[in-house]
């Protein structure tokens, strides 16, 4: 049984050791990237929110320049963010290559991205809550931590959810251009190489790994739904 | 007591600037039961949302235990607006938190143990302390109302605002509530004041009322006063709107109508407040003028344990005895004649 589906991935078998370094590679991107991308954007999320015109500290300059910031980066196809990166990637990493290299421009392609979905979740919160915390006497950062982040965990968890998956595949892109992971794995013996097998089984496991940021998501805003 | 004075709230919208409060002055007492009555868009909820400052006024002073709201700074205000309560028309509680976490958010910096009696304390008072452990989504609007009101009152305020706190009940949840705040005003001492655009709430519960109409002070008073002699007009239709007399009159005038009225007969309309009692009136009035009289509409309001009558009565006679009739009556009671025969 195990000959048998062993038969049809030969070249697999054969590069099995960078099959699993790079499954670890592109855990790590999706790790690291996915970390900085959330600090990130829930912060310029928050600021955005509340230096609105009608926001609970306004502060049109601020809120202006970030809301350009973010609109420019999202407006950049990620594959042109990747190379045009490259100088600032060798000065924060060290290096432009592998998946040092690609962490850079995926933080830079997924925070505003991520910024973008807590806008949203933050912007839905109902404004008579926020009046009712003032109204108790509450400081702007209460109203923040207190009201603004804990009524929007549902769609915040939404929003990371759909964020890290379309980071997922964001690392997959970064291995066009020497970036590691199993987009690189797949570029270098799938593609350049005609080995099928080995595209199918990595677009397998990123299915898996989709899935199950999907199923987590999932039970993370069912859980915090009331 | 609370005074506003001259307050003045202007938004600037694109083109032009709305006057949502102009240039209004108020006084209302310690431990009133004081309602703001308006149609919508008459300025009532800014006016309520600049005692708290949650609107500040663009001009004007909120006076509270001789501290001029509009002179503190920010962090003096977040402390004054702890001991002011509101509540209002939507309940705003926070759909993530439990009733015993919504009434518990604005005791921050108590120990647990200090918040969880508090708390139980809270629920008990407003009768709702079984739910202490739901989500909002599980609780009526009555219920919610409860817990909003246990929420605003958890730092003990001397003040508690309405914003149309009752406006998204049913009738008979709106009495229940009602009659909640009633008690509360009655055991705590507070002081409510409450926004509503009907007049059955302010007749309900209220000891004073303030009628606005476009932003301005139209008519303020005991109840008891505004509500046996409306002035103005915007105070006149809103009374109206509670019983049928107005209604009743153009009926008895329609020549069509239902009532056959003789051409010698005099139609009245008394109003009476409190101990005046009309009917033994009536009756003396109509064995001494030698008329008859015919009572054709009659409607008694109790506004705060006072009886606010009118009736519509029809007198027939001489005319000489119904001169005199209603002379007489004018001693004690107001009189309208309606028609004259």
């Amino acid at each position: 049984m195990v000959d048998g589906v062993l038969k049809y991935i030969p070249n697999l078998i054969e590069y099995f050791d960078e099959f699993l370094i790079s499954i670890q590679e592109t855990l790590i991107m999706l790790g690291v990237s996915g970390f900085f991308s959330f600090v990130f954007g829930l912060t310029f999320g928050v600021v955005l929110v509340v230096t609105r015109p009608k926001g609970i500290l306004p502060h049109p300059i601020v809120h202006e320049v970030l809301d350009r910031i973010v609109n420019f980066f999202r407006s950049i196809p990620f594959i042109i963010l990747l190379t045009a990166l490259i100088p600032l990637t060798r000065i924060i990493m060290g290096t432009g290559l592998g998946v040092k290299g690609a962490i850079v421009p995926l933080v830079f392609g997924a925070t505003p991205f991520f910024v973008r979905q807590v806008d949203m979740a933050l912007s839905n919160v109902d404004h008579g809550l926020i009046e009712a915390a003032q109204s108790m006497g509450a400081t702007p950062f209460e109203i923040i931590t207190r009201v603004l982040l804990r009524e929007s965990i549902p769609s915040l968890a939404r929003g990371t959810t759909i964020t890290l998956i379309s980071l997922i595949g964001l690392t997959a892109m970064g291995g066009a251009v020497g970036g590691g992971g199993l987009g690189a794995f797949v570029i270098r013996y799938g593609h350049n190489r005609f080995m099928s097998d080995i595209t199918y089984v990595s677009v397998l496991v990123i299915l898996i790994l989709v899935s199950l940021v999907q199923g987590i998501g999932n039970y993370v805003v069912k859980k915090t739904t009331h | 007591m609370i005074e506003l004075r001259n307050i003045t709230k202007t938004f600037n919208l694109e083109n032009k600037s709305i006057h949502a409060v102009n240039n209004l002055t108020l006084t209302i007492p310690e431990g009133s039961i004081f309602g703001v009555i308006g149609e919508s868009g008459a300025g009532k909820s800014t006016l309520v949302r600049c005692i708290n400052l949650l609107e500040r006024p663009s001009n004007g002073e909120v006076v509270h235990h001789d501290v001029d709201f509009m002179r503190l700074k920010p962090d003096e205000l977040l402390k004054v607006r702890k001991k002011i309560g509101m509540i209002f028309q939507q309940f705003n509680l926070f759909t993530s938190r439990t009733v015993y976490e919504n009434v518990a958010f604005p005791l921050k910096g108590m120990k647990t143990e200090d918040v969880r009696k508090k708390v139980v304390e809270l629920l008990t008072l407003v009768g709702i302390e079984e739910k202490i452990n739901a989500y909002p989504s599980q609780l009526s609007g009555g219920q919610k109302q409860r817990v909003a009101i246990a929420r605003a009152l958890a730092n003990d305020p001397d003040v508690l605002l309405c914003d149309e706190a009752t406006s998204a009940l049913d009738p008979q949840t709106t009495q229940q509530i009602l009659s909640l705040l009633n008690d509360l005003n009655r055991k705590l001492g507070i002081t409510i004041i409450l926004i509503t655009h009907e007049m059955a709430v302010i007749k309900a519960i209220c000891t004073h009322v303030a009628v606005m109409d476009g932003g301005n002070l139209v008519e303020t008073g005991k109840v008891v006063e505004v509500f046996s002699e409306p002035k103005h007009p915007t105070t006149k239709s809103f009374v109206k709107s509670t019983h049928q007399a107005e209604r009743f009159i153009e009926l008895l005038r329609n020549p069509q109508g239902t009532f056959k009225i003789s051409p010698e007969d005099d139609i009245l309309r008394i109003d009476f407040v409190g101990s005046q009692t009309a009917d033994p009136l009536i009756s003396h009035i109509s064995r001494r003028y030698q008329v008859d009289t015919n009572i054709v509409y009659a409607n008694i309001d109790i506004i705060q344990d006072v009886p606010l009558g009118t009736l519509v009565v029809i007198l027939s006679g001489s005319v000489e005895g119904r001169r005199s009739a209603i002379e007489a009556l004018r001693n004690s009671v107001k009189v309208e004649v309606i028609s004259h025969g």
